[in-house]
């Protein structure tokens, strides 16, 4: 704009000194001025125009120029950031990406060097997970190395892009023994170092390097922060792309077990009904056959023998569905239940359970019910199998909505990473699975010889009703 | 009055009561509301109940039945031995509790 004005005042400008040229000229033709004096005064004239011209219309064409020279650069560095922009969103992630990402940095940026790092905040560290141009020992991709000592922590608690010239490696830059080290072994002399930060947290450094010195400006760190807001939305949606993808291996491999689970529970329950109840009922029809065809006295004996596999027949029915699932606990409640279930299972394992409640002389949401029974029920399984003791201890409180379970032992243990790994923890990833439904969560202590403790919590929101 | 889900434990309690002339069946119900609009409308001297039933189960029943009609005199019939369960129906104003399996 201001170009465009000065060049309409340059050409009124120049008109104004040609009319008065002219009318010079006349008005010296009329009034007998010598022609060389006239001469003289155009020559002067012409002079103070080119002075003019030079003075007010030449800095007109460099800013012109300039303007055009700067448009060309930002419109050059929106394509490469927009080509940066499709690179990340094409591709789900890895190493492919961050070298289509380096290759169209290089269009903008000179570098010999470029890397990309992220910082692991629990472990203190910096993990290399890209690297160009830098290869050797500790700066290689995939090294680990402390972030404490490093420069770029420094850079990403401050969150400011910061430019190593020679000024700072001469000065600032000799207490960073990581710099110095990097310096020295890579031969850089100008490094650019961006901040990586999504969702407000820092995740990691962008560094571009060079070996010549003092070859970045304020203008390309400003480029460099630019392109590290790209990298840091990409290396956050990688991340939970792979969280994601870790998350549905885990729900496949649940999903699975769940259903072997499910088909071995119902050969379990087959085999019973075929083999025990199957086989009372083939001798129970035997038996009424004999009844029919012997009347009257002789037929007693053999009734009441029926009477008797009739009621064992009952008696197995009711254990198979309370095995099953307890009516207690729709009828009664989780307190009745619990307290059915422990009896039962002493009885049956030879373990005294001592059960502490407090809170529970009412009725929960069917589903925290549920749960809280059956996390019981499989952390007694789990002592019963493996911790071989003779004591455990059940606690279960209710109190402003969360229900608060504990099932401890000082039993045998177990490393629990490894019961994990081992895929055989079904009953551990059920409980976790069934808290977790409920926005509760199960938590187990265990350590070889040290005993085992089971704690769960599950939230409960409606209002129970008294019962 | 008899209230048992089931038919064929039905038929039978029913066979066993009238073969014993002091007792009388005035009236049959399959579910828990059933068993609430019948014992409304008869008002038995005894109600016997099933404590497994659809609907209103039997120990919601007899706490209403208990509650709303005094002079009805109620017996749970059950499969469950356990205390939980005689304690509740108890509680709910049961004068007696009789299992399944006994005869």
């Amino acid at each position: 704009m201001r170009a465009a004005w000065l060049l309409i005042a340059a050409g009124v400008a120049l008109m104004a000194v040609r009319r008065s040229i002219t009318f010079f000229k006349i008005v010296a033709r009329q009034e007998n001025i010598p022609p060389d004096l006239v001469a003289e005064l155009v020559a002067l004239s012409i002079s103070v125009l080119m002075v003019a011209g030079i003075r007010y219309i030449a800095p007109v064409f460099l800013a012109v120029r300039q303007e055009r020279n700067t448009s060309q650069k930002l419109a050059n560095q929106n394509t490469v950031l927009a080509e940066v922009g499709r690179i990340i969103s094409s591709s789900p992630g890895g190493k492919d990406v961050f070298q289509g990402f380096s290759k169209e940095v290089g269009k903008l940026i000179h570098f010999e060097g470029l890397r990309i790092r992220v910082v692991d905040w629990e472990r203190d560290t910096f993990s290399v997970v890209y690297t160009w141009g830098v290869d050797s020992g500790e700066f290689q991709q995939g090294a680990s190395v402390a972030s404490s000592d490093t420069f770029g922590a420094k850079v990403l608690r401050s969150r400011s892009s910061l430019l190593v010239d020679e000024d700072f490696l001469e000065g600032d830059g000799r207490r960073f023994p990581h710099l110095t080290r990097f310096i020295a072994t890579t031969g850089f002399r100008s490094i650019m170092l961006a901040p990586l930060v999504s969702r407000d947290t820092p995740i990691g450094i962008l560094s571009i390097c060079t070996s010549n010195v003092n070859a970045y400006t304020a203008e390309d760190l400003r480029l460099a922060e630019r392109i590290a807001v790209q990298i840091s939305g990409a290396i956050s949606s990688f991340d939970l792309y792979e969280r994601l993808l870790v998350s549905n291996q885990q729900l496949q491999a649940l999903s699975a077990r769940m259903v072997d689970a499910q088909e071995q529970e119902r050969r379990q329950i087959a085999k019973e009904l075929h083999d025990e109840i199957g086989q009372i009922l083939t001798g129970l029809s035997i038996k009424l056959e004999t009844c029919r065809e012997n009347s009257g006295e002789t037929a007693i004996p053999e009734i009441s023998h029926s009477q008797e596999l009739v009621l064992d027949l009952m008696e197995r029915v009711r254990e198979l569905s309370l095995d099953l699932r307890p009516s207690h606990l729709d009828d009664l409640g989780l307190l009745p239940a619990l307290r059915w279930h422990t009896k039962r299972y002493s009885s049956q394992t030879g373990v005294e359970v001592v059960l502490n409640q407090s809170g529970l002389s009412q009725r929960f949401p069917a589903d925290v019910e549920t749960a809280a029974y059956r996390i019981v029920q499989e952390g007694l399984t789990n002592v019963a199998r493996h911790a071989a003791v003779n004591n455990v201890v059940v606690q279960v409180r209710a109190d402003d909505g969360m229900l608060n379970i504990q099932v401890q032992d000082d039993g045998l243990g177990f490393d629990l990473d490894e019961v994990v790994a081992a895929g055989t923890g079904l009953g551990i990833s059920g409980m976790r699975e069934r808290a977790q439904s409920l926005g509760g969560r199960v938590t187990i202590e265990s350590t070889p010889g040290g005993g085992t403790n089971l704690t769960a919590t599950l939230p409960f929101t409606n209002a129970p009703e008294s019962n | 009055m008899l209230a048992e889900d089931h038919t064929i434990v039905r038929h039978a309690l029913k066979v066993l009561l009238e073969s014993d002339p002091a007792f009388e069946i005035v009236g049959e119900a399959v579910d828990g509301l059933e068993t609430m609009i019948l014992v409304e409308k008869l008002l038995p001297d005894v109600l016997l109940v099933d404590l497994m039933m659809p609907g209103l189960n039997g120990l919601e029943v007899t706490r209403q039945v208990s509650q709303r009609f005094p002079e009805v005199r109620i017996l749970v019939l059950s499969m469950h031995a356990d205390e939980e369960y005689v304690l509740e129906a108890l509680k709910n104003g049961t004068a007696g509790y009789v299992l399944k399996e006994s005869s």
